[in-house]
């Protein structure tokens, strides 16, 4: 569980100047296995939401406690908390430290100082969650941004997290690569138990999770399933965000009087299954 | 015509056993004035044809007319291709290096040895041109703005250098719905307002339907097809199997043929896709799926 209690966070205490808190008075509980999508515009504070949860930026006030242990804590709480939380950068670039995919997955783990045997155990098993098995002696230098992307998840999954962060990670790959990716956090959430939070600006992407949490200037403005998000077309639309067109098509022909449609559909699917089922 | 690209090829690491082929056999043109869209998956050779265009790179085989003149040609000056285009690389903002917005955009025309007054002016143009009033932008630190402010002042210095052409890769990339439509809005302002040719690089359709005249679809190193957005789209299918990203209305249309499978792919609005299912209406199956 992550408690984020009454937080609020200005980068002007790392010495910038007349600028508005990043965060402000954000209370949120995180339970284990939870998926959660974070939506929100530029600037509206997710990223710094999810540095704060990840013990990389601490509180200006309040606490974030992960599994009871303060993100401010500087003993071996620390450490514990490092391996919790794992997290993946929008730029896969930003955190690949090794040369070849099989050190770099190494990396983490041996740095916990784990006897060779658990860090071989670990690596295998991150490779094969990732489907990398057959790159475990290439380059990251010939890799493609979405191969490189699923070995920066590796290597953080070799550090056996509970939570998993993914700041933005699908802006810098394709479609199919980004569906892949997706379906294979779900597949952490579902087959390890791991809590998977991830930050995006497509809406289509936010459909799979369980929670959807929206921010705007720094605070959570709604917190709810898919369902019940998307339900709030208008105030989306006044913070600069955009429901699915699938859900707008929905509304719109349920205005025309096709009341078989639910309420909020979400995929494309829904759709066509209200659609036959009308007439 | 701008340029002419007439069956080129190009090998990166050519004669090594690293060897591979980025262009297979590329044609395509490019009318001054227009807003053309280079759209395909990764690896189809659209960073190769931007490198072409740029002139950082020579055809090999192949020909590249510049102004209807060869640039393979012995008296042809490259410098010439460098001045007219200029490029707005992936993530711009990682290209920017200097302490002030300022200094920033203006460190283009110094290189040119532009005199202080006109290369005052160009800045100002420029900044202006992408909606950052210059007074209050001129003397910001450029690490205290925005992701989009960023891209703006990036742009902003590839428009000091005055080209004919502007070749934006993936201009939208990272950006929010707010920041997108921005981004569009400015390029289209260009365009119009600046007499340019836009050369939109992208790997999905979402963006360039909005603001494209013509579209032209890489894939495996040539043009795939050509045409205009609604032109593109109505080959909704071929496109999906090329891994090339449709924009909704249109992914929305094609999903919907399992039910009904007239269902047009050309639709380039949620109106108009609205207009198609309630047209529709009266042929959908009687019953459930």
């Amino acid at each position: 569980m992550i408690t984020v209690n009454n937080v609020t966070f200005n980068y002007s205490a790392l010495g910038d100047e007349d600028t508005p808190p990043a965060l402000k008075n954000v209370s949120l509980q995180i339970g284990e296995g939870e998926t959660i999508a974070i939506i929100g515009h530029n600037g509206s504070g997710k990223s710094t939401l999810v540095k704060l949860l990840a013990a990389i930026l601490h509180p200006t006030q309040g606490e974030i406690l992960v599994d009871d242990m303060p993100t401010t804590a500087n003993d071996e709480r620390l450490w514990a908390i490092r391996q919790r939380v794992g997290i993946v950068f929008q730029n896969p670039d930003d955190q690949l430290v090794a040369n070849t995919v099989i050190d770099d997955i190494a990396f983490g783990p041996e740095n916990l100082g784990l006897p060779r045997h658990e860090i071989n155990e670990r690596i295998n098993e991150a490779m094969a969650l990732l489907d990398l098995e057959s790159y475990a002696s290439m380059a990251i230098s010939e890799l493609s941004v979405g191969q490189k992307q699923r070995v920066a998840i590796a290597g953080v999954l070799a550090m056996r997290p509970r939570y998993l962060l993914l700041d933005e990670p699908t802006t810098m790959i394709s479609g199919q690569t980004a569906r892949h990716l997706l379906a294979t956090a779900h597949r952490l959430a579902r087959e390890q138990g791991i809590t998977v939070i991830h930050i995006t600006h497509f809406m289509h992407e936010v459909i799979d999770f369980q929670r959807v949490i929206v921010m705007d200037a720094g605070q959570v403005i709604m917190d709810g399933t898919p369902v019940e998000v998307f339900a709030r077309a208008d105030q989306l639309q006044a913070v600069g965000l955009a429901v699915p067109m699938v859900t707008r098509l929905g509304q719109r022909l349920r205005q025309r009087g096709w009341s078989h449609l639910p309420d909020v559909v979400l995929s494309a699917e829904q759709l066509k299954v209200g659609l036959c089922s009308l007439s | 015509m701008l340029f002419e690209l007439k069956n080129v090829f190009h090998t990166y690491l050519r004669g090594t056993p690293f060897a591979s082929e980025a262009l297979h056999g590329l044609s395509l043109s490019i009318p001054e004035q227009q807003t053309i869209a280079l759209v395909g998956p990764t690896k189809a050779g659209k960073s190769t044809v931007v490198d072409l265009l740029a002139g950082l790179i020579k055809p090999a085989p192949g020909t590249v007319f510049f102004e209807g003149n060869d640039i393979a040609a012995k008296d042809f000056d490259m410098q010439r291709i460098r001045t007219s285009v200029g490029v707005v690389f992936q993530s711009p903002e990682a290209q920017i290096f200097e302490e002030t917005v300022g200094k920033d955009v203006s460190f283009g025309p110094r290189l040119k040895k532009v005199p202080l007054a006109e290369s005052r002016r160009l800045v100002q143009e420029s900044l202006e041109a992408v909606g950052l009033p210059y007074e209050d932008f001129r003397t910001r630190y450029t690490y205290a703005l925005s992701g989009g402010q960023k891209r703006r002042v990036a742009i902003a210095g590839v428009l000091a250098l005055q080209p004919k052409v502007i070749i934006f890769d993936e201009p939208a990339a990272g950006l929010d719905p707010r920041g997108r439509r921005e981004l569009l809005a400015l390029i289209n302002t260009l365009r119009q307002r600046h007499s340019m040719t836009i050369i939109y690089v992208s790997s999905g359709l979402d963006d360039v339907i909005e603001i494209a005249d013509v579209i032209h679809i890489l894939y495996h190193g040539k043009v795939a097809f050509s045409g205009t957005p609604r032109e593109i789209l109505a080959h909704a299918e071929e496109l999906a199997a090329m891994d090339i990203a449709l924009p909704e209305a249109t992914q929305i249309a094609l999903s919907l043929r399992d039910i009904i499978p007239n269902m047009r792919t050309d639709v380039l609005t949620l109106d108009e896709l609205e207009h198609e299912v309630v047209q529709m209406q009266s042929i959908l199956p009687r019953k459930s799926l």
